[in-house]
């Protein structure tokens, strides 16, 4: 393990991996700045980057994308009350209250700080846990995999689904459908192509995230403009924060991060989830009066879901990392990513690319440390960013995701398909089907497929290894746990209605 | 109908048609796996689950659809269209440039020398990158080609 450890740090160190995080970050904060667009969009434009790139450097690249933008979206949530990411909209609650107050210094200090805590935090259990698990899944074989990956597409379709888990079902489905098109790699047999050539090898991943994240996603601002903000408090002063305060936060800072980390890991929570959470369980543990201040500009209660929303970004890496599978929609865009660059994550990555699996773990370390160092200090400058008019803002990422997929392919036929995905995947977003859900499924559908052939012809053809291996069984009735449950409560709620 | 049901109805006719191409699928071997298998029990599950979601009562309302910006959306859709149709033919400048200021015309910005000087720049600034940076051969498009 140390010596794994050694060849991180070398790699994160690296003049060209440094140079890779510190754009990361910046990258992800001025697009998690911008209202609408979260980090999987922002994540989606940054592929066609990292693809000459090296497998670490572009993973590392990615990963302070990621909690860049969850940084650049808690600043506009804490100034103009418009949170850039679904992860960030607990720290409106107090945030904005005390960036109104004329405190926004203070609020943006508190929540680099606390993120930062967070972060390292996480990435010290990332550092204890990932290793464990991974060593542990070395063990798995294809029935196990093949089982946890349908875990993964439950758990995800359960918690995404905003309540509505048969929609996230259907699009977990539809994903699995596309991922069927193109030549089917075990047999050679080409499925559901209708004689074209450009479908042989099936649909490309960069395609249908940016076209189903980014362009849909500035489509749908057009389609319904996000509403003009107050930003009369983006004037930045005073960054600091006395003892006293930070005191008094410190507990709080702790909790957060611990159960911000456990919420990461499990496969769809993810950073949204583990805000409120920990938002709730703060307001929960107040006094009387201190509880008469949540939501009127309360440290507490911006600290709590600043410090878990970035501790669960590190936790999402523990699925990625040691199991392959990922957790939620922006650690299923690092996944595909990670394929492309023809790395296979999974149990192995930590034997195969080591240099990889460390890397991305320190370097999210050095991360979290060029968020506070540099990137705080910029935040006045940076919040300039939030007055640049939107008529000028979203032509240009149309350009991007555009010019992105066609530098990669070439092909002008890939533009006039990524339009077609983009307007289905905005009437989708219109009709309130999650698009998380779609990616997973189309991503984990290849090594679904694959998993179930291997373990059928290790069977004779019998699925009878879902009850003769015990981790299967398991891991089976956790599935079925999953898919019960959620339809046991909707069934009680309507009856009790 | 509400969102829930027209979804359910489109997933179903969707479904419906990926289990009936499912059987032009060839089958290599005799074995129980087949390169048919997986898309047949999707296409089972779609359905099932498509069903479920047009026969279960949902609590989600209605979205009224004709109060969004219809018309600036298929605006910028077309431009996109039209600059997937150029970028090969007249050239990444001259379509990247004409492609933003349509847009920012679609947006309702007004300020021309905004327009102007952003897409001029951004274009060139983009230009150079690519090819002077990255080496990356843009073509100058097949009309000024011959």
């Amino acid at each position: 393990m140390w010596d794994g450890i050694l060849i991180g740090i070398s790699t994160a160190f690296s003049p060209v991996n440094l140079i890779a995080v510190m754009l990361g970050c910046f990258a992800g904060t001025f697009i998690g700045l911008l209202p609408g667009l979260g980090p999987i969009s922002a994540i989606a434009l940054m592929i066609p980057i990292t693809y000459g790139l090296d497998p670490a450097t572009g993973m590392i690249l990615m990963a302070g994308v990621y909690y860049g933008a969850i940084f650049g979206g808690s600043t506009s949530s804490i100034l103009i009350n418009a949170p850039g990411v679904a992860g960030t909209v607990a720290s409106s609650f107090d945030g904005y209250p005390l960036a109104k107050s004329g405190n926004a210094g203070k609020a943006l200090a508190l929540a680099a700080y606390s993120s930062f805590i967070g972060g390292t935090v996480a990435t010290f259990l990332l550092l204890l846990f990932a290793p464990l698990l991974a060593k542990v899944s070395l063990s798995f074989q294809s029935s196990d995999y093949f089982m946890l990956m349908v875990l993964g597409l439950t758990t995800v379709a359960a918690f995404s689904g905003k309540g509505n888990y048969l929609k996230a079902g259907i699009m977990t489905i539809f994903g699995l459908m596309l991922s069927t098109v193109g030549t089917d790699l075990s047999t050679g047999v080409e499925r559901y192509t209708f004689g074209s050539i450009d479908l042989l090898d099936g649909i490309s991943f960069l395609l249908l995230a940016m076209a189903s994240f980014a362009l849909a996603e500035a489509l749908h601002n057009i389609l319904v403009p996000v509403k003009e903000s107050d930003t009369s408090s983006t004037e930045v002063s005073d960054l600091s924060i006395s003892k006293q305060e930070f005191g008094e936060v410190a507990p709080t800072i702790g909790r957060s991060s611990i159960l911000g980390f456990f919420v990461g890991i499990l496969p769809g929570a993810g950073a949204t989830i583990a805000s409120f959470l920990a938002y709730g369980v703060e307001r929960n543990l107040a006094s009387e009066e201190q509880k008469q201040k949540f939501g009127k500009g309360s440290l507490r209660g911006l600290a709590a879901p600043e410090t878990a929303n970035n501790a669960a970004c590190s936790g999402s890496f523990v699925p990625l990392l040691t199991l392959g599978i990922p957790g939620s929609g922006t650690t299923a865009i690092m996944l595909g990513a990670l394929i492309s660059y023809g790395v296979q994550p999974g149990p192995r990555l930590f034997v195969d690319h080591p240099q990889v699996f460390w890397s991305v773990i320190i370097s999210m370390y050095i991360g979290n440390m060029v968020l506070l160092i540099m990137n705080l200090p910029l935040i006045p400058y940076i919040a300039k960013l939030l007055t640049v008019p939107r008529p000028i803002l979203i032509p240009l990422i149309l350009f991007f995701s555009l010019i992105g997929v066609y530098l990669v392919s070439f092909n002008t036929t890939d533009l006039y398909i990524m339009v077609f995905i983009a307007i289905f995947a905005l009437l989708l977003r219109l009709l309130q089907f999650p698009i998380a859900p779609m990616l997973l499924g189309f991503i984990l559908g290849k090594p679904i497929e694959d998993n179930l052939y291997r373990a059928l012809l290790a069977n004779n053809g019998s699925v009878s290894f879902l009850w003769e291996r015990p981790i299967t069984l398991a891991i089976f009735c956790l599935v079925c746990a999953v898919v019960i449950l959620p339809c046991w409560r909707i069934y009680r709620k309507r009856s009790s209605d | 109908m509400n969102e829930q049901r027209v979804g359910g109805v489109i997933f179903f006719v969707f479904c419906a048609l990926y289990l009936f191409f499912a059987t032009d699928i060839t089958v290599t071997s005799e074995s129980t796996f087949s390169a048919r298998t997986f898309p047949y029990i999707l296409g089972v599950m779609g359905c099932i689950v498509s069903l479920l979601l047009i026969v279960l009562p949902s609590i989600q309302k209605t979205i009224a659809l004709t109060q969004l910006k219809w018309s600036a959306v298929f605006a910028m859709c077309l431009a996109m269209l039209v600059y997937a149709f150029l970028l090969s033919r007249i050239g990444f400048i001259i379509a990247t440039i004409l492609f933003l200021n349509t847009c920012f015309i679609i947006m309702r910005e007004r300020k021309w020398r905004h327009m102007f000087y952003t897409s001029f720049s951004l274009t060139c600034i983009f230009w150079l990158l690519l090819t002077q940076v990255l080496n990356i051969y843009l073509a100058p498009g097949s009309w000024w080609m011959g």
